[in-house]
């Protein structure tokens, strides 16, 4: 992982430099592309790549809304959640078909919050925030007052991840070739970021989080900027939430709650917001911090506050924004 | 035909009556100044005309038909286009990205996650049209929140051109500038009117702008209408003088 970091080290941010920086993404790729081979040289193992990769997913799509919209979501957990119980349950009740359960709990999560956009874009700064979290809540409450579907507080088992089907070839997906599909899907999703970004909807996120004043006054409805942020982000952390519970073959409201909503926050904070690979970089620390911390103490969690607050103090603009600006200077 | 017609326009907040019985009317092609004291109801009156707010009394009307109800969106959709006394930019963002999106908005494309190579081209074909009439080239690739005040008023201007104005409003275009920088923007604004032919209304405190570039004066003070007429007209009126420009600037103008 270490090595990673340096790979980007290594992508200053000027226009001249654009042949480092694509390496640095390259470098990343093959990294990522080979983890089964030296994750376990290092002491790691692929079920915590593969966590990565997902909570990656997540901070890399919450960030759309985030750092590039400028909306400080606190209830993103609410998408991620419906994606996991949307997967799980599907895999239960209707078809155990992987390929169809992935897509149902990503629909679920992105049309929930596609129906949740209208009724928080018009809000700013920390109403916005406020409401986010009232739905996040709401959602946990659901999922832990309708036993009888969700298992409630206890969560919901009963579905694995079953064989995945190619023509009439059926491939039992362990550890290794799990990681491969995750990363095919991380893959996928960077690509439609990163197409967002360099496109007008993606220039008018940006711009909105500029300045909504400015963009209004050009005759754009700068809510429904938001709404399409809002709504991506949804469908990218729903597809984030199924794929982590086919990781785990189980999900529980704590993937509703409020808290993982801040550790989605704190990672996109933690590697930088302004930054393409920011919320990753900050999943591989927070994901691999507390995989390493958990096995050293029980308060892990306060090991990763101070690690947030030093790097909210030192680097604001989070690790990779720090050495951009390092590179500059 | 008047572009822009204005008829006994009252805006009251409260007790205060901030504009009083407004008449004017602004031929397509001209670059009119609105100058008065402060609180004569200047920016009150832009505010009215690109709809922030309705006119308590009175109507408002655009190219023929009246406007006073519309919303600021649909205004700027049908050309009336300003600039705040506050200048309003991108400013995390390069001068060439500011015009970029402002360009992607007026063709609509704000909702767009793709666009073609022709669509591009176009988008970026139009930037370079700013880019040149602005004359910005030279700081495109400049982060606007580290430019100068003049220099950021200038993209300002770029922006609300991306909408192809049929009537421009500046709201005090060159105030806090140094002289280089007035001199620039005095520059830019007669070449938009008199090359581009936009239409323009714009507020300014500077007497020596005003008289030297503007077709015809308003005079607001105390939100009354006090004066109208050329820039020899206002300079010789009596009105005028004793209320707000003093010898000094009737002297030149004469």
């Amino acid at each position: 992982m270490s090595t990673m970091i340096r790979g980007v080290a290594a992508s200053p941010p000027r226009r001249s430099a654009i042949g480092r920086r694509e390496i640095a993404s390259g470098l990343i790729w093959l990294l990522l592309l080979l983890v089964p081979l030296w994750l376990p040289a290092i002491g790691g193992y692929t079920d915590l790549a593969t966590r990565i990769l997902i909570y990656g997913m997540a901070a890399t799509g919450l960030n759309l809304l985030l750092g590039q919209t400028g909306g400080l979501s606190f209830g993103h957990a609410a998408y991620f959640g419906l994606g996991t119980y949307g997967t799980g349950l599907f895999l239960i009740h209707v078809v155990p078909s992987l390929p169809l359960a992935i897509i149902a709990g990503t629909l679920l999560g992105g049309i929930a919050a596609v129906l949740v956009g209208p009724m928080v874009m018009k809000r700013r700064g920390i109403y916005f925030s406020m409401i986010t979290i009232a739905f996040g809540q709401m959602f946990y409450f659901v999922a832990v007052r309708w036993n009888g579907l969700t298992g409630g507080e206890d969560g919901l088992t009963g579905f694995s991840r079953v064989p995945l089907h190619i023509g009439s070839r059926s491939v039992a997906l362990g550890s290794t070739g799990y990681y491969y599909l995750v990363f095919g899907l991380f893959a996928l999703v960077m690509l439609v970021v990163w197409q967002i970004l360099r496109s007008p909807l993606g220039h008018g996120f940006v711009a909105a989080r500029e300045n909504a004043t400015r963009l209004r006054f050009l005759g754009v409805a700068v809510e429904r900027q938001i709404w399409a942020s809002f709504a991506i982000s949804g469908f990218i952390v729903g597809l984030a939430g199924s794929l982590d519970s086919l990781l785990v073959n189980f999900t529980s409201p704590a993937n509703f709650q409020w808290q993982l909503s801040g550790e989605f926050v704190v990672m996109c904070v933690l590697g930088g917001m302004r930054s393409f690979w920011g919320p990753f970089l900050g999943a591989v620390i927070f994901i691999g911090a507390q995989d390493y911390l958990s096995s050293v103490t029980q308060n892990w969690m306060s090991l990763i506050g101070l690690i947030f607050v030093l790097s909210v103090l030192f680097f604001p603009n989070g690790l990779l924004g720090f050495i951009r600006g390092r590179a500059r200077a | 035909m008047s572009l822009l017609v204005l008829d006994s326009v009252t805006r009251r907040f409260g007790a205060l009556q901030a504009l009083k019985g407004i008449s004017l009317s602004v031929e397509e092609g001209e670059l009119r100044a609105i100058i008065g004291p402060n609180g004569a109801g200047k920016t009150t009156l832009f505010n009215l005309i690109s709809g922030y707010f309705p006119p308590s009394q009175g109507s408002i009307s655009f190219a023929g038909s009246v406007i006073t109800a519309v919303s600021p969106n649909a205004l700027v959709r049908r050309g009336i286009i300003r600039t705040f006394q506050i200048t309003q930019i991108f400013l995390a963002l390069t001068v060439y990205e500011n015009l970029r999106v402002a360009v992607e908005c007026a063709m609509g494309l704000q909702l767009r996650p793709y666009i073609g190579r022709a669509t591009r081209a176009r988008v970026e074909a139009r930037v370079d049209e700013l880019i040149e009439v602005t004359r910005i080239g030279a700081k495109v690739d400049r982060i606007a929140g580290e430019l100068s005040h003049g220099d950021q008023r200038v993209v300002e201007i770029g922006i609300a051109l991306s909408r192809a104005p049929r009537l421009l409003l500046l709201d005090e275009p060159t105030a806090g500038m140094g002289d280089e920088e007035t001199r620039h923007m005095t520059d830019l604004i007669r070449r938009l009117n008199r090359t581009n032919g936009i239409t323009m209304l714009f507020v300014e405190h500077d007497m020596a702008i005003v008289f030297g570039i503007a077709d015809r004066i308003t005079v607001l003070d105390n939100g009354a209408l006090l004066a109208e007429g050329s820039a020899a007209e206002i300079a010789a009126n009596p009105r005028v003088q004793a209320a707000y420009l003093g010898d000094a600037a009737g002297a030149r103008a004469a």
